[in-house]
């Protein structure tokens, strides 16, 4: 029997916030046969049931392991919904480049990060761990970044941030500046001058949400 | 202080009774001992057992805190097995046989090993690959750092091995996201390796203890409420922390648990592990440690270690240094079952002075007749 279209949004969204990446594929599959759009399926069907879930990390009712599932399963989803986003729907978000900063090798919270903002809609270009302030740059450069984003898990590395962010803004390219990880808090991040401070990964993205691909 | 006592006062407040003064027993690995040295980590990293030994010796000597952490080392005939190669600024090592277990050595930093390096499909087979008995293990000279230091400071200092917890092992190679997929679709399998990793450590704890380990300080890192659910804790993580802590004190050595990440919520359930002492990380990821609640929860039955926070505390001035030791031992320090020591390792930007400004303070504060 075929579903409404809220029912089929309402499944994708269920599927997600119940971590059924078994599911979400064949739950997609259907809900584009049944004239859902590719659109509407990501956007207010799978994204909806990412904020729930996001919302639930944050209140405590949800924990890491489960929003890495969330985002595996949103994964799943859209590897049967993406060759079907056309280019003009406004799915796309923005690019953020995405890195651990030099002398740090850290990556768990930077990739939870990373695979959030894709499950986003944002396009990430993940340089990795170690990376010096001027690849953060290139990059941000070459792909007209919207935002740059830094993680860093070490007192002595965090200072590297402020680096990646003077050069920024000496080399006046309008990327806003993200940075997260464990040494930090609100007051660091200010010495640092950065435009916003994740304190967690569902934060972090939802700063980026804000920021869209509003330039600088 | 005479050097007799350090000893004495880490078993006496293990034991929960009152030390002379407050133990002092921070994280010291090869990253701040390598410095200490005056040598570079990878340096150590990749010397002998008994350069690996002499470091650890070496930052014990300079600061004469209460125990020496121990780690198994690797066989003696490890490099025989791996290419070592050179990056520029690290070490690339890659064992020659199996060729995809690697790891990174930054030349003057500490080795960072994969994270995700089994699939679920070989994970079980690789667990059981890994399990050695106890007579390999010392065949293998897998505990000569052990057995060099005991001998040349176990009389002085409680020689304390680090062994990992089956969960967390679990987890640092499935990887985090396969290891949160398996936790809800394959739990049976996140089990079988537990035990699998269980039947490894109880081993290796116990090729420690016989080649010297006098108390053994278990890592659970990733089982806390950041990262995993209470009741997931409960349901794979408790389990084998009781199992194994009962094993290695089967052994004859009291069991330190050193749980990382947000303990709060599942604090009464890691109680019941009944090991003899609990550590806990610093306060950081937005996580607040309330050590007097935990004391509270423990209500004398087993020692807490303070985490004075490697991370921005250590790195400030001794005056400060000595502040936040007064105040944590004003606190929670006093009338026995406490030992003074730090979040997370200690790292190479911190002084030796910081150190000794924390040991010194203990020492002032953590006095019996102090009060």
């Amino acid at each position: 029997m075929t579903k409404s279209k809220e029912a089929n949004l309402e499944a994708l969204r269920d599927a997600i916030v119940t971590f059924d990446i078994d599911s979400i594929g064949p739950i997609a599959q259907q809900a584009l046969e049944e004239g859902v759009s590719a659109y509407e399926a990501v956007m207010n069907g799978m994204t909806r049931g990412m904020e729930t879930v996001g919302a639930r990390f944050q209140d405590g009712k949800l924990f890491l392991a489960e929003l890495i599932l969330a985002g595996e399963t949103f994964k799943e989803g859209m590897k049967v919904l993406s060759s079907h986003l056309k280019n003009s729907e406004a799915w796309y978000r923005g690019s953020v480049v995405i890195g651990t900063v030099e002398g740090d090798l850290h990556d768990i919270g930077k990739n939870i990060v990373a695979s959030l903002l894709q499950a986003s809609g944002f396009e990430v270009y993940d340089l990795g761990v170690d990376v010096p302030f001027d690849r953060f740059m290139a990059k941000a450069k070459e792909v007209s970044a919207d935002i740059v984003a830094m993680s860093a898990m070490l007192s002595t590395t965090f200072p590297n941030m402020r680096t990646v962010i003077e050069e920024i803004a000496k080399a006046q390219v309008h990327t806003w500046t993200l940075v997260g990880g464990a040494p930090l808090n609100a007051d660091s991040v200010k010495s640092l001058g950065a435009d916003g401070y994740g304190k967690d990964a569902v934060e972090g993205v939802n700063i980026c949400k804000r920021w869209g691909s509003k330039r600088k | 202080m005479l050097k007799n006592h350090l000893k004495d006062d880490m078993i006496a407040a293990l034991n929960l009774r009152e030390p002379e003064s407050v133990p002092v027993a921070p994280y010291v690995d090869y990253a701040y001992a390598s410095k200490v040295s005056g040598r570079k980590v990878s340096e150590v990293i990749l010397g002998s057992n008994e350069l690996k030994a002499s470091v650890l010796l070496q930052a014990y000597e300079k600061h004469h805190y209460n125990w020496i952490m121990v780690f198994e080392n690797p066989p003696r005939d490890w490099q025989r097995n791996v290419s070592i190669n050179d990056l520029g600024d690290k070490y690339e090592v890659r064992n020659k046989d199996a060729g995809e277990k690697t790891f990174l050595l930054p030349k003057d930093g500490t080795p960072i090993y994969p994270v995700g390096d089994v699939t679920i499909e070989n994970a079980a087979e690789k667990f059981e690959l890994e399990i050695a008995d106890r007579d390999d293990i010392m065949r293998q000279g897998r505990c000569d750092v052990t057995k060099i230091v005991k001998a040349r400071a176990g009389s002085e200092a409680l020689v304390t091995a680090v062994v990992g917890a089956p969960f967390g092992e679990v987890l640092l190679r499935l990887g985090l996201t396969k290891g949160a997929t398996c936790l809800y679709r394959k739990p049976d399998l996140i089990r079988n390796l537990c035990e699998l990793c269980l039947r490894r450590y109880i081993e290796e704890a116990s090729a420690l203890s016989e080649a010297g380990a006098e108390a053994f300080w278990v890592e659970e890192v990733f089982a806390g409420t950041d990262t995993i659910s209470p009741t997931h804790y409960e349901e794979f993580a408790l389990r084998y922390e009781k199992l194994q802590i009962q094993a290695l004190q089967r052994l004859g050595k009291p069991v330190i648990l050193y749980f990382c990440g947000n303990p709060m919520p599942v604090i009464h359930n890691i109680a019941m592990t009944h090991a003899d002492a609990f550590a806990f990380e610093e306060n950081k990821k937005q996580i607040d440690v309330d050590l007097k609640g935990i004391k509270d929860v423990l209500n004398g039955e087993a020692c807490l270690f303070g985490n004075m926070d490697a991370i921005n505390t250590l790195t400030t001035s001794p005056d400060e240094i000595e502040e936040k030791v007064k105040q944590m031992i004003l606190k929670i320090g006093l009338r026995g079952s406490f030992v003074l020591g730090t979040g997370s390792p200690i790292t190479k930007t911190v002084q030796p002075e910081n150190v000794d400004a924390m040991i010194t303070a203990a020492r002032k504060y953590g006095r019996t007749n102090s009060t």
